[in-house]
Parts: structure tokens; sequence; C-alpha cells
């Protein structure tokens, strides 16, 4: 069985380093000939899990860092995006919103689909706190 | 910071190209106020050309959604040339429901004077 690999990328807590992220995950996504279609849902979800590290425990303060660790493992993939600020509140999870249709754009929220495109999309989801740090942990099925 | 995006005017429908290739957390807020300032400057039809755009995160979906909010009822965005990727974030939303998306940018324009 072949081994595990991860590899940990450390950013500012700045929305415009973001990018990086996901250049990482495509990298990687590509080391494992994931479709490009596969690779874009991972890299959605990462973008979305540190963006929350940024807005919600950090407030936007850019002097703070976020880790994300990326594991390949032969059957799938791991990522784990750990900072050390405030715990996300549970109401920023209760206040997401369904993917419903709407009749009306007045309904439609404008905020609240980064959490629900990370459950649509991982096959499993994990907030703790660890070592001081808020992690969350998402994994994905490579078949 | 690159210019987010290019306008032009076909009649009375102001055309957005995008020139960025993100629509993202990092961007959304300042695409979300120069679109929203155009509409209060009296732009009513908007089509949003999106070819260049190879990732949105739920920030710059947020942005759009806005700009729609922003716009109706008295006038009408419409998207065009989107992205497979993007195409399948707006169905796996259902905002693909909301907004009215043609493949070209020529179709979205004849959209406003049929």
């Amino acid at each position: 069985m072949a081994e595990e690999k991860s590899v940990k990328m450390v950013i500012h807590s700045d929305l415009k380093d973001v990018y990086l992220i996901d250049m990482l995950i495509e990298s990687l996504c590509s080391i494992v000939h994931l479709p490009d279609d596969r690779s874009f849902w991972i890299k959605l979800c990462a973008v979305e899990a540190v963006n929350n590290c940024i807005i919600h425990a950090y407030r936007k303060e850019t002097d703070h860092e976020v880790e994300v660790i990326f594991t390949l493992a032969p059957d799938r993939i791991r990522i784990e995006v750990r900072d050390t600020g405030l715990t996300i509140p549970e109401k920023i999870i209760e206040e997401s919103v369904d993917f419903q249709d709407a009749d009306d754009i007045s309904e439609v929220s404008e905020n609240g689909r980064g959490i629900v495109l990370i459950h649509e999309i991982m096959d499993t989801v994990e907030y703790v706190r660890k070592d001081n740090k808020n992690c969350l942990i998402m994994t994905k099925k490579l078949f | 910071m690159a210019q987010l995006f290019e306008q032009t005017h076909e009649g009375d429908v102001l055309v957005v190209k995008m020139s960025a290739d993100r629509l993202d957390a990092a961007v959304a807020e300042k695409f979300k106020e120069a679109m929203h300032d155009e509409i209060e400057e009296g732009a009513k039809r908007i089509v949003l050309n999106m070819a260049s755009l190879k990732f949105m995160d739920s920030s710059g979906l947020g942005a759009i959604i806005s700009v729609l909010k922003k716009i109706r009822p008295d006038g009408e965005m419409v998207l065009c040339e989107i992205g497979d990727m993007i195409q399948k974030l707006l169905e796996l939303t259902r905002m693909h429901k909301v907004f009215r998306v043609y493949d070209t940018c020529e179709e979205a324009i004849r959209n406003f004077s049929d």
C-alpha cells in the first residue's frame, strides 16, 4: 500500500493570499491525476475553509497565520485548516443557507454558503479544537 | 490590484466583461461596490460576461447575487459565457434558477432588445 504524503502551507490571514492555497492544491491534485472538475471542488472547499478562518476566526486581521495541511492517501484526500483565532460560533453554521430554489430574489441570501458548500462537497467534515488551535478537517474519497 | 472588469455600452445595455480569472473573497466587495455604483448611476440592463473566470467562491457568488438584488425589480442583469465549473457551482447552490444565463454575449444583448 502506498504511503500517505503531506504538504503543509502557512499563509498570512490575508484574503489576498488565499489564491496560494488553491494553486498548491491544483498542483497536488494533478499528481494524482484528479480530473479538473474534482480538483475544482476540492480547491473550493479549501478556499472556503481558509476564508472562514480569516473572516470569522481572525475578523480580517492580517497579522495571523492560517495553516493548511494537505494529505494525499491512496484512496482519499484530507485537508486540515488550522487557526489560532476565535472558535467559529455555532450560530455561523446555523445561519448558513440551505440550497433551495427561490422564487423571489429578495428572499435569496448573499452570504452563508461557504460552510454548506463544504458539507455538500466533502465526504467528511469535522471542526475540532486541538493544541489550542481550531481545526477544520475535511476528507474526500478519490474513487 | 488589477482591474476587475472592462465595460462597454451596446445601446442602453451595459456590458461588463470580467478581466480577472477569480471572483473570490479578496475582490468580491470591491466588485459589488463598483457594480452597485453603476446601478446607482442609471444602469438598468447589464450583461455580465464571465468568460475569463476560472474560479469563484461563495463570496464571489454572494457579490453577483447582491448586484442582481440591487438592480431588480427596475432592471435586470444576465450572465453569459460562463465556464463549466461556474455553471456547476450555480447549479449546486440552486442559483441557476435565479440567474438568466446565455451562451454568448451577443445572445445576452439580444435578449434585452427582444
